[in-house]
């Protein structure tokens, strides 16, 4: 079902990007719910939702208000962010897939009660690094540069991704009171409201426009009833953690779409640097694998250990995962990268600068595998086995793609470099490279990261060898 | 255990570190100054300098390119010249010996090779009807009017290099962000084929007297001398070949003069006019 949900994200996606010149945003958003909507009350009939409805039921109205947020208003304010190709599609996919899918997984960890699992947050701050190595790896020089170009606009696509998950708690609350099927058709009512609202906003339609992209709008209307009725069933089910990764995957979906286009057809050349976005897809993968682990797991199913080994051996681990944390953050701040640009349509322009650790690929890497390694500590003190053994073995995975993204920036464009520099690069007439910076301080949080991962994976596994020795001495 | 909190203070203080940090300056480095196509093939680029700025300013720094015979190849594009004259008037050991100058120093200069090659079998080579003209004459691109800004930070370096000196005229600066070089011809006629005074500014007085001693160590260090010239402590030599010199440190300034022979003159010859034109700086 998550699988049915990421190939609506996706297709939703290529459908607004297809039709968003063509149609008001409104009109959109109005075909996109009401398609949902179409399905969502052919599984569950109107009578039960409007039955919950009509008795005030607080998980009912909570469904209708997360809906209107998460698939009517937060798809309309990035719509109404979006022109043809500013900002870029490789900006667009990370501020409204990879993003939102943190900030839904965080969201559920951050709220959950007890507090969940540290690896599946680990593990989905990791997904997002694999889709940004993969998004940074679309083209050279890549079109990627958050925060640089439209800053505006890449801020109002978080502002949504906010909404979407605030959206998205509220709805799975409600899901598991009144089932997914009810919940999803109320979501779905008020989405569509907020969208028939936005619709007295919007200019007039051409009905001709309309008529000639009456194809492309039923495949929005099929793309938009997966994603919203399968998110709502697969969040109920799984979990929102699972359910993020329909949004996290995007990326690999549709370069992975590519990648068949390539095989099967003729087409020119192909601007996808394979090597380091194969890295990046083999990253989100892992990730994603791990957050399946997980996908059932919650605190209260998992036995605490032993007393003692919660303050001997994990605290050392603890505080060697937090050392670990401590120095990814500070080498988002050291040298990632050396850039160096060179050439311009008029006089020439030649200028070298070191990204910092923020700027790169490698400095989320680290980060997450920092994430991973410190998740692992943490679930291993707190019981969670699974989820321990989730975060030991994704950390070592994250690392090794470590060289294969050595020279990945995750930005290209800047606000100092000579507008006319910038135009051309990737021509004959100027060029940009990078090369990457071995920083210490960088490989050290990898080599503690990897050591905590080993140790823990060491303790779960002698820690079951005693527990199953006790056992068979009792 | 670990709870919400301090992982939520970690990522907003991690985010505030991020917008301090990307908001701040940081230091790029650009590089400014002229390089040189030559049409021979070579490319000079040891007039561009590197310095860091602010990035806010980077943007401001070019590399000019300009199109021209650069200073190796019209000093053998004389001696060409000089060898198909001694070809045409039979002197052909002349020949011999500037043509083997000329590919000692560019082993394919157009037909310096061959003639060469020919004389060395006692033949006579047919001299080069156009060595008067000079690859140089179509590809030259002479600064227009104009072109010379000298407003700005590099202005304050324009009164080394003054609009008139007594004997010469003056052509337009080419300036760059940090240094400014222009031509002069002589006016009357004089053993001096052309003079270049190039001024650079340095971070420091020390950087400036080590650029100069780069300059005149391996370049002029034939009759080489120090003497007090006005204020400054002038260096002066020559390369034994076809160029005088002159040069001196103001603060963080780097002054030099540099004056080219007409062909046949020895350039020791010139060391006075150098000083002469010294004489007429600041």
């Amino acid at each position: 079902m998550a699988m049915v949900t990421l190939v609506g994200v996706a297709g939703y996606f290529l459908s607004t990007t297809l039709l968003m010149e063509h149609l008001p945003d409104a009109v959109l958003v109005i075909a996109s719910t009401a398609g949902a909507l179409l399905v969502a009350a052919a599984m569950s009939g109107f009578a039960r939702p409007w039955s919950a409805l009509r008795t005030r039921n607080r998980a009912a109205i909570g469904a209708v208000a997360a809906g209107a947020a998460a698939f009517g208003l937060a798809p309309l304010i990035v719509l109404s962010q979006r022109a043809s190709d500013a900002p870029t599609g490789t900006e667009v996919l990370l501020f409204t897939t990879s993003t939102w899918g943190l900030l839904v997984c965080g969201a559920a960890v951050l709220f959950a009660r007890p507090p969940r699992s540290w690896s599946t947050l680990a593990a989905s701050l990791t997904c997002g690094v694999g889709g940004l190595g993969v998004l940074a790896n679309w083209e050279r020089p890549s079109s990627l540069s958050p925060f640089v170009r439209f800053p505006v606009q890449h801020t109002w696509m978080v502002v949504a991704g906010v909404i979407f998950a605030v959206g998205a708690l509220v709805l799975v609350r409600s899901a598991r009171t009144l089932g997914p099927s009810i919940s999803a058709t109320l979501a779905l009512v008020g989405a569509f409201a907020v969208a028939v609202s936005s619709a007295t906003f919007a200019g007039p339609v051409d009905v001709a426009v309309l008529a000639r992209t009456a194809d492309v709008l039923a495949v929005l209307a099929v793309f938009g009833a997966l994603f919203a009725v399968g998110w709502t069933h697969v969040s109920a089910r799984a979990g929102l953690a699972w359910s993020s990764v329909s949004l996290s995957l995007v990326p690999i979906a549709l370069t992975g779409l590519s990648f068949v286009e390539r095989a099967l057809t003729v087409y020119g050349p192909n601007p996808i640097l394979w090597r380091p976005a194969g890295a990046g897809i083999a990253v989100a993968l892992a990730a994603t694998l791990a957050l399946w682990t997980q996908r059932e797991t919650t605190a209260s199913t998992e036995e605490p250990p032993p007393a003692s080994s919660q303050t001997v051996v994990t605290r050392g681990l603890l505080a060697a995962g937090a050392s670990a944390l401590l120095l990814a953050c500070v080498a988002m701040f050291t040298g990632g990268l050396e850039a160096t640009i060179a050439g311009a349509f008029g006089e020439e322009y030649r200028a070298t600068w070191t990204m910092l650790g923020v700027e790169t690929a490698v400095g989320w890497l680290a980060l997450a595998t920092a994430g991973c390694a410190l998740g692992a500590a943490a679930d291993v003190s707190r019981g969670l086995r699974r989820s321990a053994w989730a975060g030991a073995l994704l950390a070592p995975i994250v690392a090794v793609a470590y060289p294969l993204l050595a020279d990945t920036p995750v930005r290209t464009a800047t606000r100092w470099v000579p507008a006319d520099v910038q135009q051309t690069l990737g021509t004959e007439y100027a060029r940009i490279s990078f090369e990457a910076v071995a920083d210490p301080v960088r490989l050290a949080s990898f080599v503690v990261s990897v050591a905590v991962s080993f140790v823990v994976a060491a303790h779960l596994v002698r820690s079951r060898t005693q527990s199953g020795s006790s056992e068979g001495t009792t | 255990m670990m709870r919400p909190r301090p992982l939520v203070a970690l990522a907003l203080a991690l985010a505030a570190l991020l917008v301090v940090t990307l908001g701040c300056q940081r230091t790029v480095e650009v590089q400014t100054g002229l390089r040189v196509e030559c049409p021979y093939g070579h490319v000079d680029e040891s007039a561009l300098t590197t310095v860091k700025v602010p990035a806010n300013t980077a943007g401001a720094y070019r590399v000019r390119t300009e199109r021209r015979v650069c200073d190796k190849h019209v000093r053998l594009e004389a001696l060409y010249a000089e060898a198909q004259a001694a070809i045409a008037a039979g002197d052909l050991d002349a020949a011999r010996a500037k043509l083997a100058q000329v590919t000692a120093e560019d082993p394919r200069f157009r037909s310096a090779p061959e003639q060469l090659q020919q004389l060395e079998r006692g033949q006579k080579p047919k001299p080069d009807a156009d060595s008067d003209t000079p690859a140089s004459k179509p590809a030259t691109v002479a600064p227009k009017p104009g072109e010379g800004d000298t407003s700005g930070p590099v202005g304050s370096l324009a009164k080394y290099a003054p609009d008139a000196l007594r004997g010469y005229t003056a052509e337009p600066p080419s300036t760059d962000a940090l240094s400014l070089s222009r031509q002069y011809k002589p006016t009357g006629s004089t053993m001096v084929l052309s003079v270049v005074i190039a001024v650079e500014q340095y971070r420091t007085p020390v950087e400036a007297k080590n650029a100069l001693s780069a300059v005149m160590d391996p370049g002029y260090a034939q009759d080489a001398a120090t003497q007090k010239v006005g204020a400054h402590t002038v260096r002066l030599g020559s390369d034994g070949r076809s160029f005088a010199a002159a040069g001196f440190t103001d603060g963080a300034i780097v002054v030099v003069v540099e004056m080219a022979a007409k062909t046949g003159v020895d350039p020791k010859g010139l060391i006075d006019d150098v000083r002469d034109v010294i004489e007429q700086l600041p």
